[in-house]
């Protein structure tokens, strides 16, 4: 296993080093920013432990970075900034774990080890298809240039849509995972939602749209003729 | 008692006091006039009366003369036998000692005696019961009147004040609305500058300025805090390491010694951290001694000498056997701070000067004192960043939390003085800072 310890203190990033080799990973130090773009990018690794304040710039910056570059490696933050609000930065800038100075070893090693299981998957924060952008983080879906403005369910719907682009949905399933079991109602109402997403995601080039697959359910088709690949 | 309550009984008790003393005076004013009037009708009376006797020669009252307009007349002989009387005089049988208000027989009367050439006396007079009773309906109306003004106003004044301090009693409650934890809301400031609004826009400024030294402390406690958990971190993770059956007893030896190496670290951080409060603690007050400038210098050199010797560096200070008035302790450490700083800047080989002055500002002498150094310098925009707590300078050295720099200016503030750094001809910074003594 191979992880990057991103972290200025050398006392500290020593005591790091020394641990995880002894339980036998390979790791890889860096003290700024810089450096740990550039080993980042060079290097492949299983899991990252970012300090956050660096005296070149900030991890949570570089996370972001990393991920709008198309790098998923799992990043866990390891900082002496436990604040809340801090910790929601952290994970919704893209990192996968938070650790708060001062820190148990045993759960930092037990911490990379959950990584390690979850592995390189794209996980993107932000949804993209076609002109259409949906931020789960600031709760914002934007079609072109013009905000959509949704209810909480309509956006959820949305969002159940574009994490299975091309995919065909049944009513059932959609009902199973976009409505809780207290729902009583009728499938119906699937398709009021599904009308009021169309109106709202209007038509355009670039514009995905939802198909309805008679007898099967919906499917989220993404701008053609770019069918199957996908844009950013 | 209220304001609100203290203004209508003001209102209603200076109405009180205006409307008794006019109302006293009037009524003085009433009883004097119409008794003058009455006087002089009393002496047109007699003139009229001794006119006739003279001009009749028939030694006494006429008919007509008898109790015109409400004023009897008396004739006395010369003997002061009683004559003759018109109706409704009085039973008087002598002539009365003076003229003026008496009363005669129960009643009260108006009395003007005149003596005439041929012996005779006339005595006239007229009933004072009519003024009387005219200044008692007078008083009766004005303090029927005045009863009303003073409820009138005592209302009116409740009214009045009410309306004034509306805007007090929102301004308690907003004032109260704003807590601790809500310290950007401010009091709505209203568009006339009145006492009103000038205290609202006073309360104001107070809030922003304790709004803004709440955030220092904040920052402080959230970089303190910060820089407490690295450490704390490294020597928890070294010991979690080194508690481990694996572990050789030379490794375990390396641990303990960085572990005392972390522990060190910690306790001279937690000990600057303390320093700093108590410095910036505005409660702590400075405790001036005379000190001997190259005392104080000659100590900083002689603390430093060991950390100067490890990096290489000389340092030379002048001597001065000028006398100031300082808190020593801290004017030391401010020093002392500033030529460690230096030190460790500095490069090998090279040597860091403390020069001394003593000038005067305002009749009150300025020790100064120059650190110089022949390191890399401050850079220009970070002149003013590295004298805040926890800052260290791109180009800094030396494993300090940034605490040195701040304690040092905290100190030369507690005196009154200043402390900056510049550029040095030929390479390196001056540090410098002045102690008004």
């Amino acid at each position: 296993m191979k992880v990057l310890v991103l972290e200025d203190d050398v006392r500290l990033s020593a005591v790091i080093l020394r641990g995880l080799r002894r339980e036998g990973y390979a790791a890889d130090h860096a003290a700024t920013i810089e450096d740990g773009r550039w080993m980042a990018t060079e290097s492949t690794y299983d899991a990252m432990i970012f300090d956050v304040v660096l005296p070149d710039g900030d991890g949570y910056a570089l996370c972001a970075e990393l991920r709008a570059a198309g790098r998923w490696t799992p990043v866990l933050f390891l900082t002496a900034r436990g604040a809340v609000e801090d910790r929601v930065r952290g994970l919704d800038v893209g990192g996968d774990d938070y650790l708060v100075k001062p820190f148990a070893f045993a759960e930092l090693l037990a911490r990379l080890r959950a990584l390690a299981r979850r592995g390189a998957v794209e996980r993107p924060v932000r949804l993209n298809l076609g002109d259409l952008e949906l931020d789960p983080v600031a709760h914002r879906a934007v079609a072109g240039d013009r905000a959509l403005s949704l209810t909480a369910r309509e956006f959820a719907l949305l969002e159940f849509f574009m994490r299975q682009p091309d995919t065909v949905l049944s009513r059932s399933t959609i009902l199973e995972q976009v409505w809780d079991w207290a729902f009583d109602g009728s499938p119906r109402i699937i398709d009021v939602y599904v009308r009021t997403l169309r109106e709202q995601l209007g038509s355009g080039a670039d514009r995905p749209r939802i198909e309805t697959i008679r007898g099967a359910g919906y499917v989220l088709r993404p701008p053609s003729p770019i069918r199957a690949a996908r844009s950013r | 008692m209220t304001i609100r309550t203290r203004l209508a009984l003001a209102y209603a008790a200076a109405v009180a006091v205006t409307i008794l003393v006019l109302g006293m005076i009037i009524w003085l004013q009433l009883g004097a006039v119409l008794r003058a009037e009455l006087g002089r009708r009393v002496e047109l009376r007699i003139a009229a009366v001794e006119s006739a006797l003279e001009n009749e020669e028939q030694g006494g009252l006429q008919e007509g003369d008898r109790d015109a307009a409400g004023v009897w007349v008396i004739l006395f002989a010369a003997d002061g036998s009683r004559l003759e009387a018109s109706s409704g005089a009085p039973a008087l049988t002598a002539v009365p000692s003076t003229s003026g208000a008496t009363t005669i027989a129960g009643r009260s009367v108006m009395v003007r005696i005149d003596h005439t050439a041929t012996g005779m006396t006339v005595v006239a007079g007229a009933d004072l019961g009519p003024v009387a009773a005219a200044q008692a309906a007078l008083a009766e109306l004005l303090g029927l009147a005045g009863l009303v003004a003073i409820l009138v106003s005592g209302l009116g004044g409740w009214w009045l004040a009410g309306r004034a301090l509306a805007p007090v009693a929102t301004m308690t409650a907003e004032a109260a609305a704003i807590s601790q934890a809500d310290l950007e809301r401010r009091l709505q400031e209203p568009r006339r500058l009145d006492e009103l609004g000038l205290l609202a826009r006073t309360v104001n400024r107070m809030l922003d300025r304790v709004s803004v030294n709440v955030g220092r402390q904040r920052a402080f406690l959230a970089a303190a805090s910060h820089d407490l958990r690295t450490p704390l971190a490294a020597l928890q993770a070294e010991l979690e390491l080194a508690d481990d059956p694996r572990v050789s007893t030379e490794e375990l030896r390396a641990a303990l010694r960085d572990a005392r190496g972390d522990a060190a670290r910690l306790a001279d951080l937690a000990a600057d951290l303390l320093e700093l409060v108590a410095a910036e603690a505005t409660g702590r007050p400075l405790l001036r001694v005379p000190t001997i400038v190259s005392d104080l210098t000659e100590s900083v050199v002689r603390r430093l000498q060991p950390l100067a010797r490890a990096a290489e560096v000389a340092i030379s200070a002048d001597a001065s056997d000028a006398l100031v008035n300082l808190d020593r302790v801290r004017a030391e450490q401010a020093v002392g701070n500033l030529v460690a700083n230096a030190i460790t800047h500095a490069p090998r080989g090279s040597g860091v000067e403390i020069l001394t002055r003593v000038a005067t500002a305002e009749e009150t002498p300025v020790l100064e004192v120059d650190v110089l150094d022949r390191g890399p310098g401050v850079r220009l925009e970070e002149r003013e960043l590295i004298f805040e707590p926890f800052q260290r300078g791109a180009d800094a050295r030396g494993s300090g939390a940034g605490l040195g720099l701040a304690t040092a200016r905290a100190a030369a503030e507690a005196h009154g003085g200043q402390i900056g750094v510049e550029d040095r001809p030929g390479g390196g910074a001056r540090f410098w800072v002045r102690f008004p003594a």
